[in-house]
């Protein structure tokens, strides 16, 4: 297989090549973070330039990285749960027990990912605004949990249809009444795909900036709302906005990192059988 | 112990009937095979048993008791799947007491309990197994495993032996057996394989397209079928079939002539039979013998050799091609011509509609 091997070079060097250009705004936040200001809009300080944590201490001092750290926390981590709570038993329903509806209610739940956020956002602030949940880390849960259901459902639908049916029809004939199937084999089989499905919601979160940036202010306001103080309009300051842009990834992408085997297995399940 | 009583049993997905009024009682303590080809409904019928699959009419009833509203787990069955559903990510102990846990039995009991039952199927060295580490008859055996430690009143089997091979088969056929004496239980069993259903059932119900050809005990069904269906589907190889035609028919029997002007007399008879009928005459192989003085007439066209006998497949005159058992060394020169005679008492003649004419003298099996 000689030409095989010529092909396969070819795709492991256009892989390398795509991941790199994924890679290099990345790589460049974190170089420019490194410098001073002055370097950070030199040319010729491309990549000759004193490294110097000056960006992150002005960054550190002029805002209170850990009141959005902890912000951006509490609301990934308390999204991330309410999907799982919701989108395993709505998951369970439509994998094992489908109505007529089921195909059209998923792809409905699919296609309000499709509007783009803006489209909605005079309702949605208005209604936060009545209800009181401007500036509210439960109100950013609750947009952040509406947001990533629809791909938790799915994915986790996926995962579940993959589960021998036999296998909880066995539980069935056991005694295993729906939570007890849930529990006991429905989870524990599924949770490279609950894994996954959790990170991903988590990094989404994480990542979430158009309605962190409308409906926050200070109280609630989460890392992303931390990077896009530091774009003012009096000035150009990219030093510190790479470092405030670096310290806000830098959780995630060790996460991400962490967990990218099962990330990747969640995101390509289903696809290779 | 328990007894299963099905009545007017019906099925359907869509439009498609796959159970029709189907009725059938299986008593206390018995091993009930249901045989049938890919499609007749036997798994949807056993699931139907189980409460897996909903019941669009009719009743199932165990121990009396009308059962169809019951869930699976309180109708006092367990079921051994084809595919042997067990749990993954649960170690041979867990897989096997799994039912206890759920009905709130103590950590002790349970182990206990399967402990007992991994003596009885020779599993003690793998309880902390994972399914997976296990090889096909044994993930087998867990399965009946799981089946035994529930004390259920009947076993329901889905075709348990068919993803495991030729030699293991044969292997686990005989355990089944054992274990039947072992543990004496109703026992319901689901295969296509008709040498399962002949060598286990106690009875054998025959389906085809969702309804009971025939019920009888094995050798019932295999020396009196009622129809062609089931004389073609029980017995390997299959019956010959011939076609022929009434001549005479009295009291006694029928007089049947075949192609190539032969003529033989069958003990049976039945009301609508009539001369000139057109019938079809079934012979099983071993009732068919190579013989110089033989009424039917042919060439021989090759021979299997299964070790304790041969078979001889050969082209009748007429155009008929019937297989006929020989004995293991018999020498038989293809492309000959040949002989056969034919063992009245092994004859069977079925009507134009496919029924079979009721063997004069004899008792017939039940027919549903």
């Amino acid at each position: 297989m000689r030409a095989g091997i010529g092909s396969r070079a070819g795709v492991t060097l256009a892989a390398w090549v795509a991941a790199l250009l994924m890679f290099f705004p990345i790589a460049w936040t974190i170089i420019t973070s490194f410098k001073s200001e002055v370097e950070a809009i030199d040319v010729r300080a491309l990549l000759h330039f004193q490294p110097t944590l000056v960006s992150y201490r002005e960054v550190l001092a002029r805002a209170q990285y850990l009141d959005y750290a902890l912000n951006s926390l509490i609301v990934s981590v308390g999204a991330t749960l309410l999907v799982a709570i919701l989108a395993v038993p709505s998951a369970y329903s439509m994998a094992f027990h489908p109505a007529r509806s089921t195909r059209g209610l998923l792809l409905w739940m699919l296609s309000t990912k499709m509007l783009p956020p803006v489209g909605v956002l005079m309702p949605i602030y208005i209604l936060f605004r009545s209800v009181g949940l401007l500036d509210t880390r439960s109100g950013l849960i609750l947009i952040d949990t509406l947001a990533n259901l629809p791909l938790a459902v799915w994915m986790l639908y996926t995962f579940f249809k993959e589960i021998p049916r036999d296998i909880l029809e066995a539980g069935r004939m056991d005694g295993a009444r729906p939570a007890a199937e849930i529990r006991h084999l429905l989870l524990p089989l599924a949770l490279p795909g609950l894994a996954s499905t959790c990170l991903l919601s988590l990094i989404l979160c994480w990542n979430e900036a158009f309605w962190s940036l409308t409906l926050t202010a200070s109280a609630a306001a989460p890392l992303t709302a931390f990077i896009a103080s530091f774009s003012s309009p009096e000035g150009l300051y990219f030093a510190k906005l790479s470092a405030a842009a670096t310290m806000a990834c830098a959780p995630i992408l060790v996460l991400g990192w962490l967990g990218q085997r099962r990330l990747v297995r969640g995101l390509t399940f289903g696809a290779v059988k | 112990m328990g007894s299963l009583s099905l009545r007017n049993l019906c099925k359907h997905y869509g439009a498609t009937e796959v159970i029709r009024e189907l009725s059938l009682d299986v008593g206390d303590g018995e091993f009930v095979v249901f045989v049938g080809p890919s499609g007749c409904g036997k798994s949807t019928l056993i699931r139907m048993i189980a409460g897996l699959e909903e019941i669009d009419a009719g009743e199932v009833l165990i121990d009396g008791e009308r059962m169809n509203e019951v869930a699976p787990a309180d109708r006092g069955l367990a079921m051994v799947f084809q595919s042997y559903a067990l749990y993954p990510h649960m170690t041979v102990r867990d897989n096997m007491s799994f039912a206890l846990r759920l009905a709130g039995v103590s950590r002790g009991e349970r182990n206990r309990k399967a402990a007992e039952v991994a003596r009885l199927l020779h599993l003690e060295d793998y309880l902390d197994h994972k399914p997976g580490q296990l090889s096909g008859g044994q993930r087998q055996r867990v399965a009946i495993g799981r089946a035994i430690v529930r004390k259920p009143k009947i076993f329901l089997f889905d075709e348990p032996l068919s993803n495991l091979d030729a030699a293991l088969r044969g292997q686990m056929r005989t355990e089944l057996a054992r274990l039947r004496e072992a543990i004496d239980a109703t026992m319901i069993y689901v295969t296509h394989d008709q040498v399962e259903a002949m060598t286990m059932a106690d009875r054998i119900v025959v389906l085809r397209a969702g309804r009971i050809e025939q019920v009888g005990t094995p050798l019932e069904v295999y020396r009196h079928p009622v129809n062609l269906f089931v004389a073609g589907f029980i017995g390997s190889p299959p019956m010959n079939l011939l076609p022929g035609r009434i001549e005479k028919c009295d009291q006694t029997g029928v007089h049947v002539s075949l192609p190539g002007n032969v003529t033989t007399f069958v003990a049976a008879t039945s009301d609508a039979a009539q001369v000139h009928h057109e019938v079809t005459l079934g012979i099983r192989p071993e009732g068919l013998r190579p013989n110089p003085a033989g009424m039917l007439r042919g060439i021989t066209h090759r021979v299997e050799r299964l070790g304790a006998v041969s078979l001889l497949h050969a082209e009748l005159d007429g155009g008929a091609r019937v297989i006929a058992q020989i004995g293991a060394i018999e020498e038989v020169v293809p492309r000959q011509r040949i002989n056969f005679a034919m063992d009245p008492a092994q004859c069977h003649v079925f009507d134009g509609d496919g029924q079979a004419l009721v063997p004069v003298g004899s008792q017939s099996s039940e027919a549903p």
